[in-house]
């Protein structure tokens, strides 16, 4: 059993059986909804810490920087950190989808777009390239995209495309409600006061 | 004390970083750019104003209503009028922005990509609105100044613009930049921090942006006292 302390003056989070400590597919079981965000806080700043590399996130609902445009947003946090000319950033996500079945304009448009105007399929797309964009290590997921990665390579569309060429990763991480999807090793987390754990 | 080298002095370190010199110049962009020109002509009238009432009900002569305007202007008027309406316009605009990004998740999305939000968010707008105020004041200043020289003086005016340096001298000037300044600065760290401490909840954006602007000004008015004690 492991535990991740947050800052918090009384309580902590608790694994069992423990934190991911070898490359494989893994999800994280919290009952509570409510607590989601709390965790992936704190699953955020402890790999970030460990690794120096950030966790790429693959939310349910994608949240983006309102007054930047989609495709400012899809390169913000790897031109923070990477520091790297827009140009260049410009060729890396064109070389990623260069190969791929899409429509070209119609994406075009929607990188261009504010995020308040993206319809929900090029919403989770522009966190996918976001996410990707970052060369993770790690890849955290909502329990939903498992069911969308579904119905998108069901349809061949370009999320599932762009998932499965490039998602080779060394840990995926499944946040879930109760139970773990097959391939992936269950954990159970708890918020608990420090004494009881 | 502590708190300051922890958080805020590293925050210093990322206008190394693209992105944030790319929202610093947005921030002049819509704060200064926007506004230049509504400044200038601001400063025109209230010139024009200042020197005909000193010249026409105090019966000062024309180069003693001007140096008289220099001095009004540049120690006091300009300054403190400049951040007002910077207060008005740009102080409620960063709350509410920031208020709203706080509120659906923005800024916690952002410190789960790492991006530090006194680096990113606040750093930017603050100094943004400190040169902002500067280059405001400046074009209020210039167009006090203008104002009041083409009134007393009509078309003669050119020779009071050569002679610019007997109306305006270097120590008035310095303490001009330095007020606009440190209202500026006070405005932004004011406005962000009533736009960062908001509750989860959409009726707070309002009420943030009202914040920001009661305490921008009571800030200001503060200010330009301690400045009129302690100069």
């Amino acid at each position: 059993m492991s535990r991740l302390f947050t800052g918090h003056a009384t309580h902590c989070w608790q694994f069992a059986p423990n934190l991911p400590e070898a490359r494989g597919h893994y999800a994280f079981i919290l009952p509570e909804e409510d607590q989601h965000p709390a965790l992936i806080d704190a699953l955020c700043r402890h790999y970030a810490n460990l690794w120096r590399a950030p966790l790429a996130l693959l939310e349910a609902r994608p949240v983006f920087v309102s007054n930047l445009r989609v495709w400012e947003n899809i390169i913000l946090p790897t031109w923070y950190h990477a520091g790297a000319p827009l140009g260049e950033l410009d060729g890396r996500m064109q070389a990623m989808l260069a190969g791929l079945q899409y429509d070209e304009a119609a994406l075009q448009r929607a990188l261009a777009q504010l995020p308040a105007q993206l319809d929900t399929p090029h919403r989770r797309l522009a966190a996918l390239l976001r996410a990707l964009l970052q060369h993770p290590q790690a890849i955290l997921l909502d329990e939903a995209w498992l069911a969308w990665l579904a119905q998108s390579r069901a349809r061949g569309s370009l999320l599932s495309q762009l998932y499965d060429r490039y998602t080779a990763l060394e840990y995926v991480f499944v946040l879930c409600n109760h139970e773990a999807p097959e391939g992936y090793t269950p954990i159970s987390c708890r918020w608990v006061s420090e004494e009881s754990a | 004390m502590k708190r300051w080298y922890r958080h805020y002095l590293p925050a210093f370190g990322a206008l190394s970083r693209a992105p944030v010199r790319r929202v610093l110049a947005k921030q002049v962009y819509f704060t200064a750019n926007e506004a230049a020109w509504l400044m200038f002509l601001i400063g025109f009238a209230l010139g024009a104003i200042v020197v005909t009432q000193l010249h026409g009900q105090y019966g000062q002569s024309r180069d003693a209503a001007l140096r008289l305007l220099g001095s009004l202007t540049f120690g006091e008027l300009a300054p403190l009028l400049t951040v007002l309406i910077v207060m008005a316009r740009s102080a409620s605009a960063i709350a509410i922005e920031l208020a709203s990004m706080r509120v659906n998740g923005e800024v916690r999305e952002l410190e789960r990509m790492g991006i530090p939000i006194h680096g990113y968010l606040v750093l930017p707008r603050v100094l943004g609105m400190m040169i902002s105020a500067v280059l405001l004041t400046a074009c209020m200043a210039l167009g006090s100044m203008l104002g009041g020289m083409l009134v007393i003086s009509g078309w003669d005016a050119s020779y009071q613009v050569l002679a610019l340096e007997r109306i305006v001298r270097f120590g008035e000037l310095a303490l001009c930049v330095a007020k606009a300044a440190s209202f500026g600065l006070a405005g932004g760290i004011l406005a962000c921090h009533a736009g960062l401490r908001v509750q989860l909840n959409a009726t707070e954006i309002p009420r943030a942006a009202s914040r920001a602007v009661m305490r921008g000004l009571f800030a200001l008015f503060v200010l330009d006292l301690c400045w009129v004690v302690f100069k």
